[in-house]
């Protein structure tokens, strides 16, 4: 019988049929029709595999005993490892032209479970065997989740090592596909790669009829050698893996499918090994199969299924600089950085991870060891657009670390850079406020250091683009600060507290009543303008509030004059009325025409168009009733401001009204009486 | 008269045409042959190229199997495979009309030809259609202009088993897209394996045979008689269903878009490139683990179900 289940008459060593009909095209000729057909068709003894001893049920399967491994080479090789595989043959009968699976263990996969397996990671039609395919199966019904390789082969043509399968049947070659599954938490515990588990159970032939899980003794292999270009190949196919697109191999149609294996154990090496918990690839699969499961595989021809295409032998250097690419570009850094230390890193990260964008994301993310703090930087700020905590927490943990090193002045603006560029001072709401703490505490620390001077605050205002939000004030009052202003500017931006709180606050920091208005006045020309006015008023109000001879210290400091011109360079106003202020403080409401001309005289006072406007004002004032306040005190709530302040009524002002209300009166009656008088 | 298909109601497919037929019927042979076939057929005018790099790659991986090796494609394994092809016709010269002004302009016919090959198993109604290959294959029919049946007449002596490769994947495509109609595919039902002694001889005895005038003489079936012999074939079936394949056919489809078939994918064999047909030494196919082809391919009928599908599957995407 050949391969199309056809039977014809033996064909001799020059290929002439023995008995062939003569050709006689006319249709009149007088023959019998239904006759012929028949003897054409009925089965005829030709039919079943005329000396073809692999043809039948009954010899193909049960006529060999399965093969174990070869022993003595095993004891050269053996690790001492063991792993439980379940396992499967994927064939077809002699007598049935459809594959199916012949053979199987009794564990937890049943014999359509199987068949799903091996139909689902079906690599298409292959041009040469053996060909190798690594898959995994999800865990469900009861089960955990297993890791799988496939060996697609013919039977050995030698019966002894064939384990009992025919090699070809119906005119065609079988291919076999022997299936070994291993529990993920045992090929993890294990550390066992595809390339040990292949050359584990190479030679394992799988036994007749029911049988259960086969211990597999694990052997040592020989790491594979590639040249450097294969090597960065199999980095640049394990980066593009990191995308969740199919990647395919072409131009290795030479390599052998053991080499290909090798390779794509190489690259599974340059991946946490989690993730070969859903990792499914190849040595050969048809370029025109259309649905492909498999994330890796060689082939011969370009696709159209999305995926990115490598060329063997033919890395490439290539520009992940696109903000796409940020997580491949991490990922990347992380394994340059790493060199040889980042083997054994991968292969101990044994949590399962899926080839979802969300988690690989956060599998580069949480990757061990320190990474530049730039891309650590975007890991955080992807995390925190994204509100994924464990990302937040391993990238924060990176960024304490390297707080922990000395940083350079260089560093620290780059720091900052990359803060203002990724907005890691924004409020992220998500974030608790334990997070938020660690968040901003790591950033404050990396890109400012220990304490914060007035220029940091600013930097602050630069980088969040306006007053600190409540919670980044809140970490940054937590940190040391060089001077009283920056500490105060900071308070301010927390909106729910009065001036009252912050100079309690400051004062029970026991600081002096006079220490904020000295250091203000020392660095009135280097604070920016627009903190200038908050920043007196502040230490103005101090002063006068905790100062136990404010008149004295105001003498002193020569009614600083000078100090306002700065504060308020464009606002005499501003400076006359604070001047008045402190003079009505020392001199009472109104000055004597003596106490004006020795205060225009005195060299100490800096004598500002302002000074001289307000020693004239308080000197001309008759009968001014107004009170003093404390220039400087600034209370938040308005009623409350116009409760603090006496307003003096003119007597003029209460004619005027009384008249008003006089003239509304009549006009209201005469109206009233023009009504009656129509009524 | 046969209704004629509602154009206006009728689901349009979209383009391709799916191979139907159970495992081992010759599904992917015919592929392979149709470049050989068209090159012998040069009178025709018609080659076919790769729309992809590939759908090439395959094309020349079948021409090096069948023509170098002399062997069988390897088969179609648990996945369906997706061909693009090109149909490229003659470059004519024709005038055209260019800004009120006639001029001539060469223009080349070109059919798209997307073709799914699938493992015969897929098509097997006891694995069910709602998922895995099954459910592609019929998805894949569904979307389809054109569908190519194929009836090995030796399988079914052996095991009629064809209905059975049909009913279930019809069944299914016809309930989805119009459950009270017929499928609106072209459909060319094509009797494999022709150059097999037991065909041959059965054709023969039917006086269904002709001959080629010119070349190399090779017999053939004519169209016109391609149903008939299905019919006179199916009665040998092992199976008890198959006198419903035709049947079937017809409640299905629209019959002016039914045309038969009867096909050899390998021919038969002659001695030397410029021989001729030798009824006393014909036998193409070389029984071997694996078989073998033992000299030249010489398709027959193998261009022309394709030409004819090409065609409306053509017009059918275009409207």
């Amino acid at each position: 019988m050949n391969e199309r289940g056809e039977s014809y008459p033996a064909i001799p060593p020059n290929g002439k049929p023995n008995e062939g009909p003569t050709f006689t095209p006319a249709k009149n000729d007088p023959v019998d029709t239904e006759r012929q057909i028949d003897v054409a068709l009925v089965p005829n003894g030709h039919e079943h595999a005329v000396g073809d001893s692999h043809s039948g049920r009954a010899s193909a399967l049960t006529g060999s005993l399965p093969l174990g491994p070869d022993e003595s080479e095993r004891e050269d090789r053996g690790t001492g490892r063991t792993v439980l595989a379940e396992w499967a043959l994927w064939g077809k009968q002699p007598s049935d032209p459809e594959y199916s699976v012949l053979r199987c263990s009794t564990g937890p996969f049943r014999r359509g479970d199987f068949h799903d397996i091996i139909t689902r990671y079906a690599s298409g039609r292959q041009e040469s065997l053996p060909q190798y395919t690594v898959c995994w199966i999800p865990g469900e019904n009861g089960h955990e989740g297993y890791l799988a390789v496939a060996i697609h082969e013919l039977a050995d043509p030698d019966p002894r090592r064939s384990g009992g399968r025919v090699r070809a049947a119906r005119g065609r070659e079988i291919e076999y596909t022997r299936l070994f599954c291993v529990s993920y938490s045992e090929m993890a515990q294990n550390q066992v790669s595809c390339t040990e588990l292949v050359e584990s159970v190479r030679e394992y032939q799988l036994p007749v009829g029911p049988a259960s899980a086969l211990p597999i003794e694990l052997l040592d292999t020989e790491p594979p050698s590639f040249s450097n270009s294969v090597n960065s190949l199999a980095q640049n196919v394990a980066t593009f893996l990191l995308t969740t697109r199919p990647v395919r191999v072409l131009g290795a149609v030479e390599v052998s499918a053991e080499d290909r294996l090798r390779f794509i154990e190489q690259v599974m090496s340059l991946l946490p090994y989690g993730l070969r918990a859903s990792m499914s690839a190849s040595t050969w699969a048809s370029a025109t199969a259309m649905n492909l499961k498999l994330r890796l595989f060689f082939t011969s021809a370009e696709r159209d299924d999305g995926g990115i295409t490598v060329t063997w032998g033919q890395p490439k250097r290539y520009n992940l600089s696109a903000p796409e690419h940020t997580t491949l570009r991490h990922y990347v850094n992380w394994l340059e950085r790493g060199g040889a230390v980042a083997g054994p890193e991968l292969a101990s990260m044994t949590d399962p991870v899926r080839f979802d964008p969300d988690e690989i994301r956060q599998m580069v993310a949480t990757l061990p060891r320190d990474q530049p703090v730039k891309d650590t930087f975007e890991q955080l700020s992807d995390g925190l657009r994204r509100g994924e905590l464990p990302v937040v927490r391993a990238a924060v943990k990176r960024l304490r670390l390297r707080g922990n090193r000395p940083i350079s002045l260089e560093e620290q603006n780059q720091y900052r850079r990359e803060i203002k560029r990724l907005g890691l001072f924004n409020d992220y709401p998500w974030m608790a406020q334990r997070i938020a703490q660690d968040v901003y505490q790591a950033l404050l620390r990396l890109a400012f250091g220990p304490t914060l001077s007035y220029a940091d605050f600013r930097e602050i205002v630069a980088l969040v683009g306006g007053p600190p939000h409540r919670r980044l004030a809140a970490e940054m009052l937590r940190i040391k600060f060089k001077s009283y202003l920056p500490w105060l500017l900071t308070y301010k931006s927390v909106p729910d507290l009065t001036d009252q709180e912050v100079l309690e606050s400051l004062h029970n920091q026991n600081v002096s009543a006079d220490e904020p208005i000295t250091e203000f006045c020392r660095l009135t020309r280097s604070v920016h303008l627009e903190d200038r006015p908050d920043g007196y008023d502040f230490a103005f109000l101090y002063l006068s509030t905790y100062s136990p001879d404010l008149g004295a210290e105001l003498v002193a400091r020569g009614y600083l004059t000078q100090t306002l011109e700065q504060v308020f360079p464009r606002d005499r106003k501003a400076q006359r009325e604070r001047i008045k202020d402190m003079l009505m403080v020392v001199y009472g409401r109104q000055l004597t025409k003596e106490q004006s001309a020795d205060l225009l005289n005195q060299p100490e006072i800096e004598r500002t168009a302002a000074f001289e406007e307000a020693v004239r004002e308080l000197a001309a004032r008759r009968g001014h009733r107004k009170q003093l306040l404390a220039p400087g005190l600034r209370v938040r709530e308005p009623f409350e401001r116009a409760a603090r302040k006496q307003v003096t009524l003119h007597a003029g002002t209460v004619v005027i009204g009384i008249a008003i209300i006089v003239g509304l009166t009549a006009f209201i009656l005469l109206i009233q009486l023009i009504q009656n008088l129509h009524g | 008269m046969p209704p004629r298909p509602p154009d206006s109601q009728a689901p349009r497919p979209q383009e391709g045409i799916t191979l139907l037929g159970g495992p081992q019927t010759g599904k992917t042979t015919f592929l392979a042959a149709l470049q050989i076939a068209l090159l012998h057929a040069e009178h025709l005018g018609w080659s076919v190229g790769g729309n992809d790099p590939a759908s090439t790659q395959a094309m020349i991986g079948f021409m090096d199997t069948m023509t170098r090796l002399h062997a069988f494609p390897r088969p179609t394994r648990e996945q369906l495979e997706k061909y693009k092809w090109v149909l490229t016709g003659d470059t004519r010269r024709v005038w055209v009309w260019d800004r009120w002004l006639p001029r001539r302009e060469d223009r080349t016919t070109r059919i798209p030809l997307d073709v799914v090959d699938g493992p015969g198993g897929a098509a097997d109604n006891s694995k069910g259609f709602t998922a895995g290959l099954g459910q592609d294959l019929v998805q894949s029919m569904a979307s389809s202009a054109g569908l190519i049946i194929f009836f090995d007449p030796l399988m079914e002596v052996e095991r009629g088993e064809t209905f059975q490769h049909l009913y279930g994947a019809l069944r299914t495509v016809r309930d989805q897209l119009t459950p009270r109609g017929k499928l609106p595919h072209y459909v060319a039902v094509c009797i494999t394996k022709y150059d097999a002694v037991p065909v041959y001889r059965s054709a023969v005895a039917m006086r269904v045979v002709e001959q080629s005038p010119d070349g190399q003489r090779f017999p053939y079936v004519p169209e016109s008689d391609a149903e008939d012999f299905l019919r006179a074939l199916i009665k040998k079936s092992s199976g008890d269903d198959a006198s419903l394949i035709p049947k079937m056919i017809k409640q299905t489809f629209y019959k002016d878009r039914v045309r038969f078939f009867v096909t050899s994918a390998i021919g038969f064999y002659v001695a030397t490139p410029d021989g001729v047909f030798d009824g006393n030494d014909y036998q193409n196919h070389v029984r071997g683990k694996p078989d073998r082809i033992r000299g030249g391919v010489y398709p027959i009928n193998v261009v022309e179900p394709v030409l004819w599908l090409g065609n409306h599957v053509a017009k059918a995407t275009r409207q």
